[in-house]
């Protein structure tokens, strides 16, 4: 009933902004800039993969975007979509010659924020978003689908991502051992291991399924990994994200940092096989509109009977 | 032998220019040189072309040019005054007091796109003077200078391991900053530090002589009066100021600084007029021929320019020494 009263509000929302502002969707961007953009825009560049993909799924076309967005999303893009570079060293020039109605960048890529100031001297139209949590990329997709007047695409994702991991949550917190399950969180990169908490991807989904994160309460774990404190706290569940493109040299990393000390065996998760490797397209890139699989991923894994 | 420095004088004032209007003209796009020529005629900076032109091949010329002229001269002002072939803006904890501020400003203001520069700026120039002032307390010669300069660098890169080893996330962003580039340099940011790379200059041309005097040694640079302590802490000052500019527009390009003093010497040898002026022309082609090609080579994507300065730099420098060699060795016989 809830989700009917948002599906409804949202379309609501899209007659009401076309009516009301014209060909002009104003947000504010996540940092902080108010933008106005006449609806429709057709020549869209993004310095983003993953919002490359989420671009397209909220029906817009793409001039331009960078080479992540086939090599790590995989999509399709068409013969008239121009790569214009790597996500960390986009070219500035290739995205300028297509004359872009919108550019899309990401405020968690420190070359992207780098570019600001050349673009408002270009005077270019640009956004930067930060999609941490599925909320975050509900807000995205929302921005999409009215610049692209697609409200029913966003009912769409409404039913097909918020509604299911909705349901996920609750019946997760119907479970009596909600909140009473601890978790470590790895990162595994091809030089190292750190522990992450419950404010990145995973993390958060892990504290929305109720997990307790024993990083969360221990900073210093943070900072420093130490198998000591992870003995400790024993957590029931160990799970591991791999970055970058070696996955034997991240395995390694955790292997040369904490598997291979004959201390990690007597950790109960160990014990009872709950050292879970999660996948790479679901935990550490945006899962976008697959988001409610991680979610249904987690419950699975955690609460299955 | 000495060989006069009029004739690579004019080559390269031949060569820059030339350089500079293939860096305005070419790039990786499909603007063709005729459309940007149109634009300039028409005086139209809002079209594709004049954008492209305006906004992002002319500051990166600017920043490119300005740059090597800024660290090949503090390479060259360093390399006389602490009459080490080997001195170059790193040896005075520049380089590493930027790339800590800098990480410092990346960490606390992620999201800030000017905290960066002006940190870097800081960093330099704060890590400079602290440099000097510890060589002062230990005698202020050119070996404590130094010995001064490398401890403080070891430190400030240890501190620099530290936050990264607590911050990960940085390390990515000071990876983009260590390697150095020009992709977003903008003309006010160019304007901004400006005057004090002219302030840097303005002081090794004016004090040349001295410096001349200098590189000859202490002992030397005190038989004719020259305050070697004074002259020294006025040439580090230009020197931090330039290098600390450059810093602050483009990262941690490395490499100019020491070699371009080198292949002014070699292009040159024993005539010490002109040895600045050439060696600011040759860092400025250094830094404008490597910024075209890291552009074009690889087009779509872009190799950083730092490393394109080594791979292009390296092979470039070996061929004058192979060339100087065999000179000798014909000038012997």
């Amino acid at each position: 009933m809830k989700t009917c009263f948002r599906i409804l509000f949202a379309l609501l929302l899209t007659l009401v902004t076309s009516a009301a502002l014209g060909e002009t969707v104003t947000f504010t961007d996540s940092l902080g800039r108010e933008v106005s953009l006449d609806t429709m825009p057709r020549r869209v560049v993004s310095l983003y993969g993953s919002y490359a993909e989420a671009w397209l799924q909220c029906g817009g076309t793409l001039a331009g975007t960078t080479e992540d967005a086939i090599s790590e999303r995989g999509l399709a893009v068409e013969e008239s979509t121009q790569i214009i570079g790597t996500v960390k060293s986009p070219s500035l020039e290739l995205t300028a010659a297509l004359e872009p109605d919108l550019i899309l960048l990401s405020t968690d890529i420190a070359s992207h924020l780098e570019l600001r100031e050349v673009l408002e001297a270009m005077g270019a139209p640009f956004a930067y978003f930060s999609v941490g949590t599925y909320r975050e990329y509900m807000e995205m997709a929302r921005i999409f689908c009215l610049l692209n007047e697609r409200g029913d695409l966003y009912s769409a994702l409404t039913q097909s991502l918020e509604r299911p991991i909705e349901e996920a949550v609750a019946r997760a917190q119907e479970n009596p051992l909600y909140g009473r399950q601890t978790a470590l969180l790895l990162r595994a990169y091809s030089t190292g291991v750190k522990a992450k908490g419950s404010d990145n991807l995973a993390g958060a989904i892990m504290n929305d399924m109720g997990l307790v994160n024993i990083a969360d309460s221990t900073d210093s774990l943070l900072e420093n990994l130490s198998l000591e404190q992870i003995i400790v706290a024993d957590p029931d569940y160990i799970f591991i994200t791999t970055m970058g493109t070696d996955h034997e040299k991240a395995m390694e990393a955790i292997k040369n940092d904490l598997s291979g000390n004959p201390a990690w065996q007597t950790l109960s998760a160990v014990q009872s096989g709950r050292v879970i490797e999660l996948p790479k397209d679901l935990f550490h890139y945006k899962p976008n509109a697959r988001w409610a699989e991680s979610y249904q991923m987690i419950g699975e894994i955690i609460y299955a009977p | 032998m000495r060989r006069d420095a009029r004739i690579p004088l004019a080559i390269l004032c031949a060569a820059l220019p030339l350089c500079c209007a293939l860096s305005l003209l070419l790039g990786a796009s499909a603007v063709t040189p005729g459309e940007l020529l149109r634009a300039v005629l028409a005086g139209d900076f809002s079209s594709r072309a004049g954008v492209i032109l305006l906004h992002i091949r002319l500051p990166r010329l600017l920043g490119a040019l300005v740059t090597g002229v800024c660290l090949a001269a503090a390479g060259h002002i360093l390399q006389s005054v602490l009459n080490n072939p080997l001195a170059s803006p790193s040896i005075i904890g520049i380089n590493s007091g930027a790339g800590l501020f800098a990480l410092l400003a990346m960490v606390l203001l992620p999201q800030s796109s000017c905290a960066v520069p002006a940190a870097a700026f800081a960093g330099a120039l704060i890590t400079a003077l602290a440099v000097y002032a510890v060589s002062v307390l230990a005698g202020a010669s050119k070996s404590t200078l130094i010995l001064s300069g490398v401890a403080i660098s070891a430190l400030l890169s240890a501190l620099m391991d530290a936050i990264v080893t607590f911050c990960p996330d940085a390390a990515v962003s000071r990876s983009s900053f260590s390697i150095g580039g020009f992709e977003s340099i903008t003309l006010p940011r160019i304007a901004a530090v400006f005057p004090f790379a002219a302030a840097g200059l303005l002081i090794a041309v004016l004090f040349s002589m001295e410096m001349s005097i200098l590189s000859m040694g202490d002992d030397a640079a005190r038989g004719v009066g020259v305050r070697t302590a004074l002259f020294r802490l006025l040439f580090l000052s230009a020197a931090a100021l330039l290098s600390a500019s450059a810093v602050s527009l483009s990262g941690l390009v490395g490499f100019v600084g020491l070699i371009a003093p080198h292949i002014a010497r070699l292009l040159a040898p024993g005539d010490t007029r002109l040895r600045l002026p050439l060696c600011a022309l040759c860092g400025a082609l250094l830094c404008v021929v490597c910024d075209l090609a890291a552009r074009l080579l690889f087009a779509p994507y872009e190799l950083p320019v730092g490393i394109l300065l080594s791979l292009l730099g390296v092979p470039f420098f070996l061929s004058l020494l192979f060339r100087q060699k065999r000179r000798n060795r014909h000038d012997c016989a």
